[in-house]
């Protein structure tokens, strides 16, 4: 971490003390400068005679090639450039201009290095869990793939989860691939003497599971489906036992008879099957129609039980309901947005209505009989062989899209080769192609990027590309453009990122950019306290999908950047809006019903902030840009208090890019004693008594004071709550009752008052977020911390700055065609 | 001087490079040891403990209520009332003499002994202790954390991931339905030449690479290597059938693994690691007790406040007895794992409990302070002289090392070593 915290903090100089000379740095190596200061100030603590925290400056040497020496000498400069070093009640002390001649200095020096080391570079880094399924499905299209919940996390420690830190491959990765690649192999081929599985159930041995809606209208002749949604009334049937074994066609084999010769549209009654596995549910999904893949569907006709055989494609692990898709008529499935009485009435309706429906006796599932097209087709539409001919044909193909980028003699030969080696024992030449295919998917070439140092080939490019806006693998118009040496070209580049954001592919970019950049992700795990707050998932759902709709449409819709400070509009669901005091005409209760109900979530709308009505509650004119986002407010808090200092960190992180340096070692823990403290202020200037704490913290609580309006879930409040409330929730009562003070003073000396300055603040100085975006944009395709040797990069970015500022689309094109993007 | 294992030194390795490879893997760990590595055969006299259990918390423990040496500390009340009163011992003066590392982040340390990437103390036995079982070890965490840091780490300092599903666990103990034999059979079969194909093609990658890639690439051989012997392990336990489900062990239907249900997940954790020993499953496991800024369900109600927050308790008495309340849950299950334990007597005589190692505690000191100093460490069972508490601090010695137990741990399972990672010492004096 400390490298990008030296970049930021090497931004606070350039910026803030001495803006003209980020140019001049790099010729101006003034060595003799740089070690008086050192011998004057450092050498009585960290030398010979006295080692102070075991840390001798003098023997450190400049050899910044090798790792340890070069975070070393960035941890003096984050010290001395934050003032922790030389302390100051010595009485000797550094003056400032003697002190900012020191930094560009080394600064000069440490930039050199930069890009040479070999820790420059993004290192090796595997695909992340999301960057490996999204691979995986785009390679081979299928319907439903997912990771089984024993794959391995990737590790949260990091500011984003494409950095190769956290990308460990540990042997419980190898091994989950392994299993991935062999659940993958055999939905591509149909193993010979493939184990068929049968499963059967009938009236009789469907017991009573409790539910009211196993069957319709206690009618024992009538299967149904424990549903308690409106459709489990259409007349539904699920096995619950069954659960396909291997991908493949299962025969299925229903005894049914048809209520009447039509349904509700006029139409033969109707049965659909949808698939779904259940393992991907923390609950067997409801008859929820629109979410579940329709795989097949049969006409019952016949009034009298018959039997009546269905082929059912299904992937492995999957099962299926079946249902009666025209007991009621279409568009009586309501999918969002329906009020709690209508939907009670409809559902009270569906239970007791004679509506013709198909009725069940017996339900048998056998399979797999016949392997599914998908397996055929990737067999050619011919028999297996193992002629070396046909092997090249089937695997070298998906070998090169797997890998994104062409092969050489030497992989397609030892492909080719350990395929044939293998069927030298294998009885059938499909076991060669299984073996091929898993040997891709685990294969160092697929599971690892950017192999090459320096600058990115075209194909490197175009996998950098592809992983930054859609975490997957680039397709086919992206590897033609690498093909013909077009990719490095500015607008070739520039027509393909524009093309990719418009591909709907680009929501991953959306969804997990903000997921850590705008503690999305975060908001999703917190944990609010009830008893305090208005609280309900749909709350949290509106939380997170309003930050990436912003998000979406500062991106879509090309706005500027400055959006991000500040905005004419955001974005809220009703429970978000009951949450910040709107009146929505319900309470909480009734939108969890109505949601229950409908089946699906409360979207956020737009909220346009500029014409806000005389009922507006308070703060709500305030919620623009990111600073206004619930999940910037809620991923700072812990659920329970607000925090200024998580919040403030956050905004000296997140928006001025300047992060403040991790605590310095073996600070002595001070004993806080915060039972006097009765304010957040008091308690916060406790925790300043310590003057190497109050460096930072003079920085950072300012900011997060500032904030202090909202609440841990970013509810609007302009008084703490009373301790006595408090002690009725069992609140430990430390806080009494007081009004809110946003009044800060910036580590600049600026007077702020409240959020809204903050913002002031950022657009007059419009060069810190630019230059923060930029580098919160890099780190995440790159996969590694921007540093001092990436000067040049965020240099070319924020000089092609328009007056008017950069429109996301074009600070994008400014972002890929970067130097610091275009190399490994 | 002997070598022990702990010095098994990454970039050496590297250096070997692909020829390495050729040697018969992991040949510096103690099961394999040979005439070059005398500090890491094994003992010929009969091990008294033969299993290893170590359980971390990452926010510590709050020590005036932990250490025995306070007659009528809160949290060492679960594990007197069980009757196993004179079956443990507390450890007050040892740490890792850690130095600047970040707030929380040092605590993966416990068992490992230094904040460089080595070994830990569980994956350093494993080969050797969980050689006749269907696991070599097992990594479980108590719930999901705000910060992931897994408590374990392969001999190349690669954390290993944890498991949070209870479901999961119980299904690598009992079985759950699985393919046919002779399909299986193939599998493992073809998989492990795949490993073997694979391995060639990284040696041939490696040598275009950068030396920073190449150290990265180790992390894929260790793997191969890994993933190979737990092939081997599947193939011999192919045919062997699993042990049958505890009745008694009801799992909830809906699995719920969110932060607020630590402790309710943590408490089948215990029950399942008591399963795991019993049915003999595994004979090395560990335990995260993660750090969570989210509120805990404590007997079906949701805590006023968070457990890291109560954690920072500033010497606030009523956050300091919510603080006490969720440490004595974790407490509450050890008593109840240790008392089956020794309820069960083992195949080789005395109970699960003598023949059971099991460490609890965290390489968090104080963590209203973030401090790294005196760890809160407790050793129960193992064959060990329990006796309530021992301060490792004195006058001369402020703090002993860690690791100078775990030496003692080692001894007690049959490793003859004198050294583990930091150690300076042992405590044999004490304990033996």
């Amino acid at each position: 971490m400390s490298v990008r915290r030296f970049a930021a903090a090497i931004a606070c100089v350039v910026i803030g003390v001495t803006l003209s000379h980020r140019g001049s740095a790099a010729e101006n190596d003034t060595g003799q400068i740089r070690d008086q200061f050192i011998a004057r100030y450092c050498f009585s603590c960290h030398g010979a005679e006295q080692t102070m925290n075991e840390f001798r400056i003098d023997t450190l040497g400049f050899n910044l090639e090798d790792s340890e020496t070069l975070s070393s000498w960035k941890r003096v400069f984050e010290y001395v450039e934050s003032g922790l070093m030389p302390p100051q009640d010595t009485a000797k002390s550094p003056h400032d201009p003697e002190r900012a001649e020191f930094l560009s200095s080394l600064e000069a020096k440490l930039n050199r290095a930069g890009p040479q080391t070999g820790e420059a570079g993004t290192p090796l880094r595997r695909l992340n869990r999301i960057e490996y399924l999204n691979t995986l499905r785009d390679l081979f299209g299928f319907r439903q793939i997912e990771l089984p919940n024993t794959f391995p996390e990737d590790s949260t420690n990091l500011d984003f989860d494409t950095m190769p830190a956290g990308l460990y491959l540990s042997p419980a990765h190898l091994s989950a691939y392994v299993d991935a690649a062999t659940d993958v192999a055999d939905r591509l081929l149909p193993l010979p003497n493939r184990p068929t599985i049968r499963s059967f159930r009938d009236t009789k041995k469907v017991a009573n599971d409790g539910s009211n809606y196993w069957q319709r209208s206690k009618d024992p002749a009538a299967l149904g489906f424990t549903g308690v949604n409106i459709s489990g009334h259409a007349g539904a049937y699920w096995d619950a036992t069954f659960k396909a074994h291997l991908c493949g066609v299962y025969r299925v084999r229903l005894q049914v008879s048809a209520e009447a010769a039509q349904g509700a549209d006029g139409r033969p009654l109707r049965l659909g099957f949808y698939a779904f596995d259940p393992s991907q549910y923390a609950v067997p999904p409801r008859a929820l129609r629109v979410d579940l893949p329709k795989v097949r569907e049969v006409e019952v006709t016949n009034r009298e039980l018959e039997f009546v055989d269905c082929d059912v494609p299904l992937e492995q692990g999957e099962t299926f309901h079946v249902y009666c898709e025209n007991r009621f008529p279409i568009g009586c499935y309501p999918d969002r947005g329906v009020n709690v009485g209508a939907m009670n009435e409809l559902t009270s309706a569906a239970k007791k209505a004679d509506a013709p429906t198909i009725r069940f006796e017996s339900m048998l599932i056998e399979g797999p009989t016949a392997p599914l097209p998908r397996q055929v087709e990737f067999l050619g539409n011919v028999a297996p062989s193992s002629n070396e001919q046909y092997l090249r044909a089937r695997l070298l193909p998906l070998a090169e899209r797997a890998f994104r980028q062409p092969l050489d003699s030497v992989t397609e030969r030892d492909l080719i080769g350990s395929v044939q080696k293998h069927l030298e024992r294998a009885a059938d030449p499909v076991f060669g192609l299984h073996y091929g295919v898993r040997r891709i998917l685990c294969s160092p070439k697929f599971l690892y990027r950017e192999t090459r140092a320096g600058v990115l080939d075209d194909y490197a490019l175009a996998s950098r590309l592809s992983y930054f806006l859609w975490s997957s693998l680039p397709d086919a118009e992206l590897l033609q453009l690498a093909a013909d040496h077009r990719l490095s070209q500015e607008e070739a580049l520039r027509g393909q990122v524009l093309r990719m954001i418009a591909d709907k592919k680009s929501d991953e970019f959306v969804k997990h950019f903000t997921g850590q950049w705008l503690g999305n992700r975060k908001t999703a795990s917190v944990m609010v306290c009830d008893n305090r707050y208005q609280w309900s998932e749909l709350v949290r759902y509106g939380f997170i999908r309003s930050t990436e709709m912003f998000f979406d449409d500062v991106l879509r819709e090309n706005l500027s950047i400055q959006t991000f400070i500040d905005s004419d509009f955001t974005y809220a669901n009703e429970p978000m809006r009951l949450v910040w005091g709107f009146d929505v005409g319900e309470t909480m209760k009734n939108l969890e019903t109505n949601a229950r109900q409908s089946a699906t979530w409360p979207e956020p709308t737009r909220l346009d902030l500029t014409s806000l009505g005389p009922e507006t509650p308070p703060g709500v004119a305030s919620r623009s840009g990111v600073l206004g986002l619930s999940s910037v407010l809620i991923a700072t808090s812990d659920g329970v208090e607000s925090s200024p200092i998580r919040r403030g960190v956050w905004i000296l992180e997140n928006l001025f890019g300047t992060p403040p340096p991790p605590p310095p070692p073996n600070v002595p823990a001070i004993d806080i004693d915060t039972r006097g403290a009765t304010t957040v202020r008091e308690l916060l200037s406790a925790h300043q008594q310590a003057a190497s704490c109050a460096i930072c913290h003079r920085r950072i609580d300012p900011l997060g004071l500032a904030l202090e309006n909202y609440d841990a879930i970013g509810g609007w409040r302009d008084a703490y709550a009373s301790s006595n409330e408090q002690a009725t929730d069992g609140k430990s009562a430390s806080l009494a009752t007081s009004a809110i003070d946003t009044h800060v003073v910036l580590f600049d000396g600026t007077p702020l008052q409240g959020v809204q300055d903050i913002k002031r603040y950022l657009l007059q100085n419009r060069i810190l977020f630019t230059r923060c975006l930029a580098i919160k944009l890099l780190e995440y395709a790159a996969g590694r911390e921007i540093n001092a040797g990436d000067e040049r990069s965020l240099g070319a970015i924020i000089d092609r700055e328009p007056s008017e500022g950069y429109r996301f689309q074009d600070f994008l094109v400014a972002i890929v065609t970067s130097e610091a993007f275009q190399t490994k | 001087m002997n070598r022990s294992a702990s010095d098994y030194d990454r970039r050496n390795f590297l250096r070997c490079g692909s020829f390495s490879l050729a040697l018969p893997f992991l040949s510096s760990l103690p099961r394999r040891a040979n005439s070059e590595e005398p500090s890491s055969s094994m003992s010929s006299v009969m091990p008294r403990a033969k299993r290893l259990v170590c359980v971390g918390t990452q926010l510590g423990f709050y020590r005036p209520e932990f250490f025995g040496s306070n007659p009528h500390a809160k949290l060492l009340r679960p594990l007197d009332e069980a009757g196993l009163a004179g079956d443990y011992t507390t450890f007050s003066g040892l740490d890792h003499k850690a130095l600047h590392r970040d707030a929380h982040f040092h605590v993966y340390t416990l068992f490992t002994g230094h904040y460089s990437p080595r070994v830990s103390l569980d994956q350093f036995v494993a080969p050797t202790l969980g050689g006749d079982t269907r696991y070599e070890s097992l990594q479980l965490c108590a719930g999901q954390a705000d910060l992931s840091m897994p408590l374990s780490f392969t001999p190349s300092g690669v954390p290993q991931p944890d498991t949070v599903r209870p479901s999961i666990v119980f299904a690598q103990i009992f079985g759950a339905g699985s393919l046919e034999l002779q399909q299986q059979t193939y599998l493992i079969d073809s998989g492990r030449s795949l490993l073997d194909d694979l391995l060639e093609e990284a040696t041939g990658l490696q040598a275009r690479l950068s030396e920073s890639d190449r150290r990265k690439l180790d992390e894929y051989f260790t793997s191969i290597r890994s993933v190979e012997q737990k092939l081997q392990r599947r193939r011999d336990w192919l045919d062997r059938p699993f042990a049958q489900p505890d009745r008694r062990l009801m799992l909830p239907e809906q699995e719920d693994i969110s932060q607020s249900m630590l402790l309710q997940n943590e408490d089948l954790m215990w029950d399942l690691m008591a399963l795991a020993i019993k049915n003999d499953s595994t004979r090395v496991m560990t335990l995260n007790i993660p750090l969570t800024a989210s509120a805990l369900r404590v007997d079906g109600e949701l805590m006023p406040s968070n457990y890291h927050n109560y954690s920072h308790h500033g010497n606030d008495d009523k956050k300091i007895a919510a603080l006490v309340e969720i440490e004595s849950r974790h407490l509450a299950g050890a008593a109840k794992f240790l008392k089956q334990l020794k309820s069960t007597p083992d195949r080789d005589g005395g109970s699960l409990l003598d023949t059971t190692i099991t460490i609890i505690g965290s390489a968090m000191g104080d963590a209203s302070k973030h401090t790294r100093e005196n760890y809160p460490l407790l050793v129960a069972g193992g064959g060990f002289k329990h006796q309530r508490h021992v301060s490792c601090a004195s006058v001369d010695v402020p703090n002993q090392m860690a690791c100078d137990l775990y030496v003692t741990v080692l001894q007690q399972l049959g490793f003859e070593v004198d050294q583990f990672s930091t150690s300076e010492s042992n405590l044999n004096g004490i304990l033996l």
